[in-house]
C-alpha cells in the first residue's frame, strides 16, 4: 500500500516529462518551420527564451535534459526542461536552445502527491476502523463460545447448547462443540452409572461368598490350619465389602442421591461417634479433649454428616500414636480435630485423592478423605489440613 | 418356626437355609416372584426374607400383597441396593427390618430371631438357655433368677451368641454387630476378646456354666449339648 505512493509519483513524473518533452518537440518543429521564412537573427520569441546562436561547428544531436536555472524575478532556482538542437537555415548551421519551466508541473505533482497521501491516510484509518469493528463483530460470538467453554463442567451441565449464529464457520464450531459436550456428558453418565452398577452387581456375589464362609465355619472338624485359612479369606472378604460399599457411596454422592437436608446437631454426632471407638481408644490409651458447642448445627443429610465426622474422627484415632492425644473443637464456624502424629506432615496435594494411603496400614482403603472432600464439596464446606508441632490437624469450615 | 426365603440366587438362599436349619428353623425357598406369591398364598410364615430385585417382579409387591391380606408374617427386606430409598419404602410398607447384602449369616439369624420375638403376642420375649434367661424387652440377663450386672455391649454380645447357639460366629461378624455398621474397627479384634473375657468372668461368678468357646481364634461359639 505504502509502495504505491513512490510508484504513483514516478508514473506521474514520467507522464509529465513525456508531455513536456512532446511540447518541446512540437515547439522545435514550429521553430524549424519558422526559420525557413525568417532569418534566425530576426527570430523573436516570447520571453526571449528561444536562443539561436550561429556558428555551430558540428551538427549536434538533439538533446533534452533537466537544468536548474536561476530566475532573478522570483529569486529562486527552478528546474527547467531544456531542448538543444542544431538546424540549418539559409545554408548555415544554427544552434537552437529553448526551455520550459517545470515549476507548474512540479506544483501539480506536489498537489497530486498531497491528495494521494491524504486519500491514502483516510483510506488507511477507515480501513483500520472498519477492520477493528468487523473484528469485534465477527469475533464476538467466538469469544462468547470460548467463555462458555471455559465455564463448562462435564459433571454439572449436560451439553453446552450454544445458539446458532450468522457466521457459518462459527456456527460449525458451535455445532461441533455442542456435539462434543453432549457426547462427553453421555460418557460421563455412563461411567458414573458403571461404577454404581458394578458395585451393586458385586453385592450379590460378595453376599454368596460371605454366607459360604459363614457356613464353612460351621463344618467340623476344622483343623487349626484350616481355621487360619478361613480367617484370611474372611479378612479379604471384609476388605472387599468395605471397598465396594465405599465406592458405592462415592458414586451416590456423585449422583447427588442425598437430597435430604435436615438440621443436624453436630456435637451429638461427635459424642456418638466417639462412643463407637471407646474400645479402641482405651486400647491405645488415647486422651481425648473436646471443646464442643452444643448448639452447632448444620443442614445436611444425616448419613453424610455422620460419615464426614466419622471419617475424620476414625482417621485421627487410627493415626494417633500409643498414649496419644486427640483434641476436638467445635463451634458455629468450624470443626477442628488434632491428633499427635507418629510421622511427618502429610502431602496436602495428595491427601484428598483416591487410594492415597499413608503408612503401612494395609487395612485402610484410602478413600476416607476423598469421601470427606466430596461431602464438603456437596455442602460448600472447606476442609483444610495443617501440621503444627508434630500434630495433624484437620479443620472443617462451615 | 417357618421361614420363607425369597431370593433368586440359589447359592445364597441355599446357604441361608442351611445355616438357619441348624437353628431349628424350617426353610422354604422361592426363587422368583410368581413362586413367592404362590407360597405366601398357601402358607403362613414366621418370617419372610424378601429380596427386592427378582427376575420377574419387584419384591416390594410381595410385601404389598401381604399387607393387603392383613397378614402378620414378619418381613425382612434383603437388598443388594443399599439405598436409603429402598429401605424407607420397605419399612413404610410395613417390613420389620432391612438388611443389605452382603451380610453375615449370624447377623441375619439374629435379625430373624428379633423379628419373631417382637411378633410374639404372648409377651414371651425371653430367651431361656438352661440357667441363663435373657429378657429382650428389658435388655436384662438373669442367671439362676438373679440379675446379672453387665454392660450394654456385653449384653449385645451375649444375645448375639445365644441366638446363634451351637454355631461358630466369626470375629468380624461380632465386631460388625457390636460396633455398628459405619464404625471402622481397624481390623483389630482385640476389643472383642476383652468383652468376651469380661462376659465369661461375670457369667462364671454368677454361677453359669462356661458355654462360650473360642474356636481357634477365628470366632466364638455358644455351645449347649
Amino acid at each position: 500500500m505504502l509502495l504505491t505512493i513512490p510508484v504513483f509519483y514516478f508514473i506521474i513524473l514520467f507522464v509529465m516529462m513525456n508531455s513536456v518533452d512532446e511540447t518541446l518537440l512540437f515547439q522545435k518543429q514550429w521553430i524549424e518551420k519558422k526559420l525557413k521564412t525568417i532569418s534566425p537573427e530576426n527570430f523573436i520569441s516570447y520571453n526571449n527564451n528561444i536562443i539561436i546562436t550561429s556558428g555551430a561547428s558540428a551538427y549536434d544531436k538533439e538533446r533534452i535534459f533537466n537544468q536548474d536555472i536561476y530566475i532573478p524575478e522570483d529569486n529562486e532556482i527552478v528546474t527547467h526542461r531544456v531542448l538543444e538542437f542544431t538546424t540549418v537555415a539559409n545554408g548555415k548551421l544554427y544552434h537552437v536552445r529553448f526551455q520550459k519551466s517545470l515549476v507548474e508541473s512540479e506544483d501539480l505533482l506536489r498537489s497530486i502527491i498531497a491528495i494521494q497521501s491524504g486519500i491514502f491516510i483516510i483510506l488507511l484509518t477507515s480501513l483500520l476502523y472498519i477492520n477493528r469493528n468487523l473484528n469485534r463483530k465477527v469475533w464476538n460470538p467466538f469469544y462468547k463460545t470460548l467463555s462458555e467453554l471455559h465455564n463448562y463442567r462435564v459433571d454439572k451441565q449436560s451439553s453446552l447448547d450454544l445458539l446458532p449464529n450468522k457466521i457459518n464457520e462459527l456456527n460449525d464450531l458451535n455445532k461441533s462443540i455442542n456435539e462434543l459436550t453432549k457426547h462427553n456428558h453421555q460418557l460421563y453418565l455412563e461411567q458414573k452409572e458403571f461404577t454404581e452398577n458394578a458395585s451393586h452387581e458385586l453385592q450379590t456375589p460378595l453376599a454368596i461368598m460371605q454366607s459360604n464362609i459363614d457356613l464353612l465355619l460351621q463344618t467340623s472338624p476344622i483343623t487349626e490350619e484350616q481355621a487360619l485359612i478361613i480367617e484370611n479369606v474372611t479378612d479379604a472378604n471384609q476388605r472387599m465389602n468395605k471397598l465396594n460399599k465405599t465406592l458405592l457411596l462415592l458414586a451416590k454422592i456423585d449422583n447427588n442421591q442425598f437430597p435430604n437436608k435436615d438440621r443436624i446437631n453436630l456435637s451429638n454426632i461427635i459424642i456418638k461417634t466417639m462412643s463407637f471407638y471407646e474400645d479402641i481408644s482405651r486400647q491405645k490409651n488415647i486422651t481425648f479433649s473436646a471443646c464442643l458447642d452444643k448448639e452447632t448445627g448444620i443442614y445436611a443429610d444425616t448419613t453424610l454428616a455422620e460419615i464426614l465426622l466419622g471419617n475424620l474422627i476414625s482417621n485421627a484415632i487410627r493415626h494417633t500414636i500409643q498414649n496419644g492425644l486427640i483434641e476436638i473443637e467445635l463451634n458455629k464456624n468450624f470443626f477442628r480435630i488434632t491428633n499427635s502424629a507418629s510421622g511427618k506432615a502429610l502431602d496436602p496435594q495428595k491427601l484428598f485423592k483416591r487410594f492415597q494411603k499413608n503408612g503401612t496400614s494395609s487395612h485402610s482403603i484410602g478413600l476416607g478423605l476423598e469421601i470427606s472432600r466430596k461431602i464438603c464439596n456437596l455442602y460448600g464446606y472447606q476442609i483444610q489440613y495443617s501440621f503444627v508441632s508434630d500434630r495433624h490437624c484437620f479443620t472443617l469450615n462451615f | 418356626m417357618k421361614i420363607l426365603i425369597i431370593e433368586d440366587e440359589m447359592s445364597l438362599s441355599n446357604s441361608i437355609a442351611s445355616y438357619l436349619k441348624a437353628g431349628n428353623y424350617i426353610c422354604e425357598i422361592a426363587d422368583n416372584f410368581k413362586m413367592a406369591l404362590n407360597k405366601i398364598e398357601s402358607f403362613d410364615y414366621d418370617c419372610i426374607l424378601l429380596d427386592i430385585t427378582l427376575p420377574d417382579g419387584n419384591g416390594l409387591n410381595v410385601l404389598k400383597e401381604l399387607k393387603k391380606n392383613k397378614r402378620t408374617d414378619g418381613v425382612i427386606i434383603v437388598s443388594a441396593k443399599n439405598s436409603i430409598d429402598d429401605k424407607i419404602d420397605g419399612l413404610n410398607l410395613g417390613a420389620d427390618d432391612y438388611i443389605a447384602k452382603p451380610f453375615h449369616l449370624s447377623e441375619l439369624s439374629a435379625r430373624i430371631s428379633a423379628v419373631i420375638r417382637r411378633r410374639r403376642f404372648d409377651g414371651s420375649a425371653n430367651i431361656i438357655i438352661n440357667e441363663i434367661t435373657i429378657d429382650t424387652t428389658a435388655n436384662t440377663v438373669y442367671v439362676n433368677d438373679k440379675l446379672l450386672d453387665i454392660t450394654r455391649k456385653e449384653y449385645d454380645l451375649l444375645l448375639y451368641l445365644a441366638v446363634n447357639k451351637n454355631r461358630v460366629i466369626s470375629k468380624s461378624a461380632i465386631a460388625e454387630h457390636i460396633s455398628g455398621d459405619n464404625a471402622d474397627y481397624f481390623d483389630n479384634f482385640d476389643f472383642i476378646y476383652a468383652h468376651i473375657k469380661n462376659l465369661k468372668k461375670k457369667l462364671a461368678i454368677a454361677g453359669a456354666e462356661d458355654y462360650i468357646k473360642s474356636i481357634y481364634g477365628m470366632g466364638y461359639k455358644f455351645e449347649i449339648n
